[in-house]
């Protein structure tokens, strides 16, 4: 497994087991076998899985804010959507997937229920699930299922071992969004 | 649905297991503000309690401090990290305890209503910090604490919580909006009011008060300003955000209230999530 934050260390959770890797705020977690990917608490951040079942690989991104403001000097690509995008997908290619062959889940991009004084920009979550659409279409990667906007904190998780994506929301049960196949 | 007879007071009194900031934590914050403190005179009121004493050393002796020398006593702490900042880590010391529990009223597990706090007032400061508007020790103890009236009402909710979900989602109210109408007045209300009856620093009812409208306030209060902004970076980032979720209102013009642009603002939320690993690192030292 490879973690694009620490790259000698891959992130566990201490709770999870030696499959379960939680993906923290500018983060990419990619692994070529089986994982189980998890955003805990998404907000206006978006989470971002991508896999190749050919290859057998898959990953996770959990991106922050929609464009970094340097791109040559930005510490962490994967806290910035169009950086992290990118990181993303060289990391999968570097563990043998295709490009092409790639599917996409994505989930988060929530906002406030209102703004006083409308200022778009202030919307990360808009803007957030906006850059990652256009990032999609850019790479021309199939979405097999995606849960953005609303109000609602969403903890996402990706089993690539049965190809299920899980939603999960405050007082309400785990939904299933798809099952990969 | 309680009756919009039932006033604050009632809500209040009838209520078991409300929160408590341990006396020698509040006399340490006083203490701090009268014209005749000394390391001597805060750590006098630190010594009245054992157990925050202990947490305040504990806190005191971190890496996040990177201290050569070993601090021994209260005093010690003062003189070595200041007034300021051992005022600060007595209240968090202080809060820990209650606000690492579950609120089941707002579906928030162990930690999270913390968590919230601690992103609240970690990004306030930042803000302080950034536009030199606020003091930033200060904003960051009125954030962490800004939601104290929901850790009050929350045994309210208990059984209304999907009612006032229901409710906010059919009618596209805010969640303090749902409060108003169900209960006839917000946690807002009751943190203020608590604030009222502890007789806390000003600045602590105020943050309690306004956080969701500061520009209701007749004179701004840019740290109140700060933890509106604080409170939208916590929520965005999904720190301790339960049934209510990001149902509230971003009142953007504290942004030109405090002379920062939107650019700005996103600097310092590029920012915002190793600021608060660091001191959320700090302060798991008091876990026991």
């Amino acid at each position: 497994m490879i973690n694009e934050a620490n790259p000698a260390s891959p992130r566990q959770h201490k709770d999870m087991t030696a499959t379960q890797s939680l993906v923290g705020i500018g983060e990419i977690q990619a692994v070529q076998g089986e994982a189980t990917f998890i955003c805990i608490g998404l907000g206006s951040c978006i989470g971002l899985f991508v896999t190749d079942r050919t290859a057998g690989v898959s990953a996770m991104a959990h991106f922050m804010l929609p464009k970094a403001f340097d791109k040559t000097t930005s510490d962490r690509p994967a806290k910035f959507a169009d950086t992290g995008f990118v990181a993303l997908v060289e990391m999968v290619e570097r563990l043998g997937a295709d490009r092409t062959r790639l599917k996409a889940i994505f989930a988060g991009g929530a906002h406030v229920l209102q703004c006083r004084v409308v200022n778009t920009h202030l919307e990360f979550g808009i803007r957030n699930t906006r850059t990652v659409k256009e990032m999609i279409e850019e790479y021309g990667i199939e979405v097999l299922a995606e849960e953005t906007g609303g109000t609602k904190g969403r903890t996402f998780s990706v089993d690539s071992s049965t190809g299920k994506a899980t939603i999960r929301t405050a007082g309400e049960p785990e939904r299933i969004m798809c099952r990969i196949k | 649905m309680v009756s919009h007879t039932l006033k604050i007071e009632e809500i209040v009194s009838k209520t078991k297991d409300l929160p408590t900031i341990p006396a020698a934590a509040l006399a340490v914050m006083r203490e701090s503000e009268s014209a005749t403190c000394s390391a001597a005179s805060i750590a006098k009121q630190i010594m009245q309690d054992q157990g925050l004493s202990a947490r305040i050393l504990r806190l005191a002796n971190s890496a996040f401090y990177g201290l050569n020398r070993q601090v021994t006593t209260p005093q010690d702490a003062v003189v070595i990290l200041g007034i300021r900042t051992v005022r600060n880590l007595a209240m968090v010391a202080a809060s820990y305890p209650w606000m690492s529990k579950p609120i089941k009223g707002y579906i928030l597990g162990p930690k999270e209503m913390w968590a919230h706090g601690l992103g609240v007032a970690v990004g306030a400061q930042m803000v302080a910090q950034r536009t030199k508007k606020a003091c930033p020790d200060l904003t960051f103890i009125s954030g962490l604490l800004h939601d104290l009236g929901k850790v009050a009402l929350a045994i309210w909710l208990e059984s209304r919580s999907q009612t006032m979900l229901k409710l906010a989602i059919q009618e596209n109210l805010t969640f303090d909006e749902v409060e108003r109408k169900v209960l006839g007045f917000d946690h807002c209300d009751v943190g203020g009011f608590l604030a009222d009856q502890w007789n806390l620093p000003a600045s602590l009812g105020a943050a309690m008060r306004y956080h969701h409208n500061p520009m209701a306030m007749e004179v701004p209060d840019h740290s109140v300003e700060c933890i509106h902004i604080g409170d939208y970076m916590a929520m965005s980032l999904g720190l301790g955000i339960g049934v209510d979720g990001l149902k509230y209102e971003l009142q953007s013009d504290c942004l030109q209230s405090l002379e920062m642009t939107v650019q700005e603002f996103e600097e310092i939320f590029a920012g915002f999530p190793e600021k608060f690993h660091e001191y959320e690192e700090m302060f798991s030292l008091l876990n026991d």
